[in-house]
């Protein structure tokens, strides 16, 4: 289960920079989504938009606003899916088959030459559940699977995809906060070093069902034209089956001495006293 | 961007740049305070089991404060204040005689933060130091095992022994009202609108404070600070057969108020322009020319700076290698690297000279060792190298010039001011007349005088001096042929009795001092570069459009 934050980052990587119409023009591209136009590639409960005119999601601000792109086109609202179905790519200047205009997607950091590019991204679901029940799915389906127990990513600090044929057309997630989910009723268990990897058209379609709430996450994204404001909002996605693999980490020694201020504590690392811990 | 940073520095009300603060006692100091708990500790408790614990520790933080701006065409494109605060930790495991300094073994770096609060100043140091004596130990033990692949005949020690010292001076505070400054950079780049086919005209300048606090596990202690001044414009603009011609001028000193009022820089700046203008018109030099050259003073000062600056440096060789030093003359120790009548000294200890100060003084080196004057060439022959701490064969001990380069890089051997004179020294206004008579000598009709040099040696005001009534023709597009350090040696026949200031400040803060010199021989041809077109149409009309 994703909580809507990491869901909302998952489809900016996976689905949106594979929607970016430049992605869908050259030799070298992967074109993941090129020949699937009017085809289903998501679950029919679920549709994508992407919004640069719009300022507020209940309330929240959005960081992938604007008014005119970096060509001067005026941005427009984009359905790219519409119930599972792919309808349309994310437009600058520069056409692709089918697609000879620009959506006001155009999009650059200053300096570079821009090209299609995301703003805000919205996953929109019709099969809504409230999240307490979306964790009760979660568990009745560990039990389904057999499995000891299941991953709850409840915050994630960003992710990156290739969108090039030279590379696998891979992506990696990088979570901050993940539990353990027991189908016991266990408490859940904090664990580290863990990443979500997959390839997107496997992992688009194993979304069970989704939370009724929408979250946004505001952040920068860096890609072909440079690093551009973007925000990405999602519910809650229960998947049937995701792959984690380790993350790298150092074997590297804590400090040999006390932190400065903790001498006294007769061995190193800081020694606690009170307050949050 | 211009209104932010003129807020940012509301609180400066002084015009008086690089002032001395009131010298703060040591112990009240806090940076000092927490390098010592730091360096203490350190020096006690810090040891990897199986690991050897460190013989020697130093801390140097530097305190740099900048104000850069730049303004083209009467307009500021860029203003900044900068505030950095930097640690360098250096731990050496082993000893003086084979030491951990190798690969990763060179220390570390850390960010300090800028409010004097002990605690965090101490947070990173100890971060740095831990960082620092943990790829000491893994380079002294990749060192060793490494040196197992080579046969060492004469092994140098790694680190020079040096007496504690103990040298506190004031503190510098950049303290500069950007109001004026942004206005005469604004005022100087708008020269350039006199000129329509001057293509580009900037002015820009870089005021900084840098104070250091150095201490060591030997006991040495040493706080200064220094101002370096930059103010400088530059132009470029193109012949009418596409030709690119570049000037510029900096002025470099060690306090705002040495820096020329504003009319005299202005003044410069015409000047240049003017000869922007007459380098566009100027004639091609000639294809080929073998025969007399005269350099000014400030022509010769880069090539001082490059060919003998670089190698009286007693840089010490890669591991393994046997040479001396790595420069160009490793093998020339007590051999003539100059003509006889050539002496060359790096004296730090000279704060001016003529009256004109000079930015390579300093009292202690990067390495807490005093600096020395050293005489590097006696009469042509050289005799000593510049040195660190880190001996050379036949200098085991440092002459006070090991300083490292900005911001915070290892210290090595490094120029101060380096002073070059000749024992023969010919009026300055008499070279003139030795050119012509040595032309005279060749059937010659004429020589060549070098004003002003760009970068690779590049003439940027190269006159042709005529034989027949000794009048001057500037000339461009001429590069020199063989200009090296065998034509230093062997061609240069006279030097004159005037003396060019050279004060530098990158990429540490140098002086060269010297005079003009006369070669008999040098070879100046035709530049083969590709001339760019002109643009395509006029530039918008810039004179009296505001």
């Amino acid at each position: 289960m994703l909580s809507g934050r990491a869901a909302a980052v998952f489809f900016h990587e996976v689905l949106g920079h594979r929607l970016e119409g430049s992605h869908q023009r050259g030799e070298r591209e992967g074109q993941t989504f090129t020949k699937k136009l009017n085809q289903p590639v998501l679950p029919e409960f679920l549709s994508v938009i992407d919004d640069p005119t719009q300022h507020l999601l209940d309330g929240k601000e959005l960081s992938g606003w604007y008014e005119y792109d970096d060509e001067g086109i005026a941005a427009s609202r984009v359905d790219m899916i519409e119930k599972g179905v792919l309808k349309n790519f994310l437009m600058s200047r520069m056409p692709v088959k089918g697609f000879d205009r620009s959506n006001g997607h155009g999009r650059s950091q200053p300096g570079l030459m821009p090209i299609g590019r995301q703003g805000n991204l919205q996953v929109i679901s019709s099969k809504k559940v409230p999240n307490s029940q979306l964790r009760q799915q979660l568990v009745e389906e560990i039990k389904k699977q057999g499995k000891p127990y299941g991953l709850y990513f409840e915050d994630i600090q960003g992710g990156f995809t290739l969108t090039q044929r030279a590379m696998p057309q891979a992506f990696q997630i990088l979570p901050v906060m993940v539990w353990k989910v027991y189908p016991d009723g266990k408490p859940d268990e904090l664990v580290r070093g863990v990443n979500i990897v997959g390839t997107p058209i496997a992992a688009l379609n194993r979304i069970l069902a989704t939370g009724d709430k929408m979250e946004v996450f505001n952040g920068v994204c860096g890609a072909g034209s440079g690093s551009v404001p973007v925000s990405a909002s999602a519910p809650a996605m229960l998947f049937s089956e995701i792959e984690v693999q380790k993350q790298p980490h150092s074997l590297n020694r804590p400090p040999i001495l006390a932190p400065p201020g903790f001498e006294d504590s007769g061995q190193p690392g800081p020694v606690k006293t009170g307050g949050a811990q | 961007m211009k209104n932010a940073v003129l807020l940012w520095l509301f609180f400066s009300v002084s015009t008086v740049g690089g002032a001395a603060a009131q010298p703060q006692p040591v112990d009240a100091d806090p940076v000092f305070q927490a390098m010592h708990a730091e360096l203490d500790r350190s020096k006690s408790q810090l040891k990897l089991e199986n690991m050897g614990a460190p013989y020697y520790i130093d801390y140097r933080v530097m305190d740099l404060d900048a104000f850069q701006a730049e303004a083209s065409y009467g307009a500021v494109r860029n203003s900044v204040r900068t505030q950095l605060r930097y640690v360098r930790v250096v731990v050496r495991v082993g000893s003086y005689k084979q030491d951990s300094v190798y690969g990763q073994g060179l220390g570390m770096m850390q960010v300090l933060p800028l409010d004097n609060d002990i605690q965090t100043l101490r947070h990173q140091i100890w971060l740095a130091t831990d960082q620092a004596y943990k790829a000491a130990t893994e380079a002294f033990t990749e060192k060793q095992a490494h040196l197992k692949n080579f046969t060492v005949d004469q092994p140098v020690d790694d680190f020079a022994h040096a007496e504690p010292v103990r040298s506190l001076g004031p503190l510098v505070r950049l303290e500069v009202d950007p109001k004026p400054w942004l206005k005469r950079l604004e005022n100087a780049s708008a020269l350039g609108r006199s000129d329509l086919q001057v293509e580009s005209f900037n002015a820009w300048l870089n005021f900084r404070t840098v104070n250091r606090y150095f201490i060591n596990s030997e006991g040495s202690e040493i706080r200064d600070g220094q101002s370096l001044n930059d103010l400088g414009f530059a132009g470029t603009t193109q012949a009418s057969d596409g030709m690119r011609l570049d000037r510029n001028w900096l002025y470099t000193t060690g306090g705002v108020n040495e820096l020329p009022p504003e009319k005299e820089f202005l003044e410069k700046a015409a000047g240049l322009i003017a000869t922007l203008k007459a380098l566009r018109e100027a004639p091609l030099a000639d294809e080929d020319y073998r025969g007399p050259v005269l350099f000014s003073a400030d022509a010769a000062s880069s090539i001082f700076a490059d060919m003998v600056g670089d190698n009286v440096l007693g840089l010490k060789p890669d591991l393994g290698e046997t040479g001396r030093t790595k420069g160009d003359w490793a093998t020339n120790f007590k051999t003539r690297v100059l003509p006889d009548f050539i002496s060359v000294v790096d004296d730090p200890t000279m704060a001016s000279i003529n009256d004109q100060a000079l930015l390579g003084h300093y009292e202690t080196d990067d390495e807490g060792v005093k600096a020395e004057r050293v005489t590097v060439i006696e009469n042509g022959k050289l005799i000593h190298y510049l040195v660190g701490r880190t001996p050379i064969r036949d200098f085991p001990t440092s002459n006070g010039h090991g300083r490292a380069r900005y911001p915070m890089n290892y210290s090595g051997p490094s120029l101060g001011n380096l002073i070059v004179k000749s024992s023969e020294p010919v009026a300055h206004d008499k070279l003139k007349s030795k050119l012509i008579e040595l032309c005279k000598q060749r059937d010659l009709p004429f020589g060549y005088f070098v004003e002003t040099l760009g970068p690779q040696y590049s003439p940027r005001l190269l006159y042709k001096v005529w034989v027949k009534d000794g009048h001057e023709e500037l000339v461009r597009g001429a590069v020199f042929g063989d200009l090296d350090l065998r034509s230093l040696r062997n061609d240069l026949v006279a030097a004159g009795d005037d003396v060019n200031v050279d004060n530098r400040t990158e990429a540490i803060p140098h002086s060269i001092i010297n005079p003009s010199i006369l070669l008999d021989e040098l070879e100046v041809k035709r530049q083969n570069a590709s001339n760019g077109k002109l643009p395509e149409y006029p530039p918008p009309a810039l004179v009296g459009g505001r």
